[in-house]
């Protein structure tokens, strides 16, 4: 059996596709900055090179290295850091997205579905409401709450999560924990309203959360994103076959051997692991969940050991153009990224909608 | 001639008691199942696939009632039971992009289990259950793309690659035109030979080319009997009235079908 189907071959065609986009993209990423493109001057650096055998070594440097060197300097540690934040943070939410579809049977359902947005929203609002006081006292306690307010959007994503579970009495039943999920999103949602409302200063936080932001990855951000993506990953392609079973139904799954409660529950922890270490780094960034595995069963249909890590590839890329975009759009003013997904998304929907309309 | 071999059935249940949300669904179902074609019929509602996912095992909570090959099944050993029983839901709820092929190899799973090695066997069973229903042809296309009536198929094979000696189909022949559901009516007259098969149908006169016919009512097993059991018959003429008579096969001696009454014909209407 020897044979190359089609499909096998769209898969490799667009396996290869994202990869070279992906290169190409976070190339551009160091380069692009709220100046536009800034091309290093490869030229200039080679004659520096190899000028100090001819130029007495105690000369003042020109002006044009000092400006190399700035450059060198944003791009290490500016913009690689964010690239390769923004990079993890896609394969992360492009993974969640095709695990939450995968998971609920449905192609337009998210990973914040199921509380975590919301559980992240609530926690967020919650210290910032605690802390208002305490930084306006007191500035060194900044950096404090600042990774405080990181934990706390883990803690409430997983929360979130957790609490939905709770309420819809364990993930075997779809429509159960939709509904659960439903119901945690407007609660959490009304009480972190209360909150914002009583302790003003709490709402800004809560707004650049909702809104998303990728202009503060660091290291240590980086570092977290990539361990989750590459965990998020291994687990999601040892557990494909569960979601490939499950497209039969719950039921059908079941009288196959499969023991689908705690298979759909473990799949549901990858997720919100996923999708709470995003959360907790950048906010919560619209519709690249939705939108990469969607483009993926578009360009090339297949089962779940493709779908899932060609999500995540999918993902990385449309966040990368997402924040190039945000950087772009009205430079040198920077856009939260947030809002360029939003906006793409939602054209992104309106395309499908209308080319989804009965003829 | 009766169908009653003197070996142990394959799947029976005793005194089967199935309430769904507090209402009684089924009461107190005893039946037998050997190896050959059963037809399970009777009024909508009768309680048809609560029968059929209980004995299957998928319904939460019952089990110590239905035995399989002399086993008391319980929720302890669903891979093995996989293996023994397949079961085929009425409606296909299928998502997802899989082909065929990959549908039809899901039925491998009791045996390869989640993160086992593909083997040639498994490779065999699938190729020979997709020619068996005669969906080889198109095994790379999307399940999605097919007919309901074509899915149907493909997940008849989804069921025979499991390579269980009992298949439990609820409705197999929905969605499908007569000479489909002539086909697969053949295709269950010879799985007969091997495999204990239970398929619940609406048609009457399919379900008469059964084995043995079992006829449901008001969550009430009425009578388990040979097709050309007179009893029978009656059974299903009083479960089905006014709409149908049971009138012999001309052109098959031994075998009956239902005639529709004539719509002006006296009846006490739906109740």
């Amino acid at each position: 059996m020897n044979r190359i189907h089609a499909r096998t071959r769209r898969h490799r065609m667009l396996g290869l596709a994202l990869l070279v986009a992906l290169v190409v993209m976070s190339t551009l990423s160091l380069f692009i900055g709220s100046q536009g493109l800034e091309w290093p001057d490869f030229s200039s650096t080679q004659t520096q090179a190899h000028t100090p055998t001819h130029t007495p070594t105690n000369t003042p440097p020109s002006p044009g290295a000092f400006a190399d060197a700035a450059q060198a300097a944003l791009i290490l540690d500016i913009r690689l850091p964010r690239t390769l934040g923004v990079v993890a943070l896609g394969l992360l939410l492009g993974l969640g997205g095709a695990l939450a579809q995968g998971l609920f049977r449905n192609p337009l359902a998210d990973p914040y579905l199921l509380g975590s947005g919301s559980g992240a929203a609530l926690a967020v609002t919650l210290v910032a409401a605690a802390s208002a006081g305490a930084t306006a006292a007191w500035q060194p306690l900044e950096p404090l709450v600042r990774a405080g307010v990181m934990g706390a959007a883990f803690v409430g994503a997983l929360g979130g999560a957790l609490l939905t579970l709770l309420l819809a009495r364990g993930a075997q039943h779809t429509h159960r924990l939709l509904l659960a999920g439903l119901v945690v999103g407007v609660v959490l949602g009304a009480l972190t309203d209360l909150v914002s409302t009583f302790v003003p200063d709490a709402w800004r936080q809560r707004q650049s959360l909702l809104l998303g932001n990728t202009q503060l990855l660091n290291n240590a951000a980086v570092a977290a994103l990539w361990a989750m993506a590459l965990l998020g990953l291994a687990f999601s392609l040892a557990l494909a076959r569960v979601l490939d079973v499950l497209t039969l139904g719950e039921e059908a799954a079941a009288s196959l051997g499969l023991p689908v409660a705690p298979m759909r529950l473990l799949l549901v922890g990858v997720m919100a692991a996923c999708t709470a270490v995003a959360v907790s780094q950048a906010g919560l960034i619209l519709f690249v969940a939705l939108v990469a595995p969607h483009l993926v069963r578009h360009l090339a249909p297949s089962g779940h050991g493709f779908l899932l890590p060609a999500s995540a590839g999918m993902g990385a890329v449309v966040l990368l153009a997402a924040d190039i975009g945000a950087r772009w759009a009205l430079a040198p003013q920077e856009l939260p990224v947030g809002v360029v997904t939003g906006v793409g998304g939602g054209v992104y929907l309106l395309a499908l909608l209308h080319r989804r309309q009965p003829r | 001639m009766l169908h009653r071999p003197p070996s142990p059935p394959t799947l029976s249940c005793q005194g089967l008691s199935v309430a769904l949300d507090g209402q009684p669904v089924l009461q107190d179902i005893t039946l037998a199942l050997h190896r050959g074609w059963t037809a399970l019929v009777g009024p909508n509602g009768a309680g048809k696939s609560t029968l059929l996912r209980a004995l299957a095992g998928v319904l939460p909570g019952r089990g110590p009632a239905v035995t399989l090959h002399g086993q008391a099944q319980g929720p302890q050993n669903q891979r093995e039971r996989a293996r023994a029983l397949a079961w085929l839901p009425q409606q296909d709820s299928s998502s997802g992009d899989l082909t065929v092929r990959e549908t039809v190899s899901l039925g491998r799973l009791p045996h390869t289990g989640l993160w086992g090695r593909w083997r040639a066997e498994d490779e065999a069973a699938v190729q020979a259950a997709m020619r068996r229903t005669h969906c080889e042809a198109w095994q790379d296309r999307s399940l999605q793309r097919l007919s309901g009536g074509e899915r149907q198929r493909v997940h008849l094979a989804r069921a025979l690659a499991t390579g269980a000696s009992v298949l439990l189909l609820d409705e197999p022949t929905a969605h499908l035109d007569p000479p489909h559901q002539w086909a697969l009516a053949r295709l269950f007259r010879d799985l007969a030979a091997t495999h204990t098969v239970v398929t619940v149908l609406h048609d009457l006169s399919l379900a008469l080319q059964a084995d043995t016919v079992a006829v449901l009512g008001q969550g009430r097993l009425h009578i388990h009997a040979a097709h050309h059991d007179p009893a029978l018959h009656r059974q299903l003429e009083c479960q089905f009235a006014p709409a149908v008579r049971i009138e012999p096969l001309a052109a098959s001696p031994g075998r009956f079908a239902a005639a529709p009454m004539p719509l002006d014909a006296p009846g006490a209407g739906l109740v």
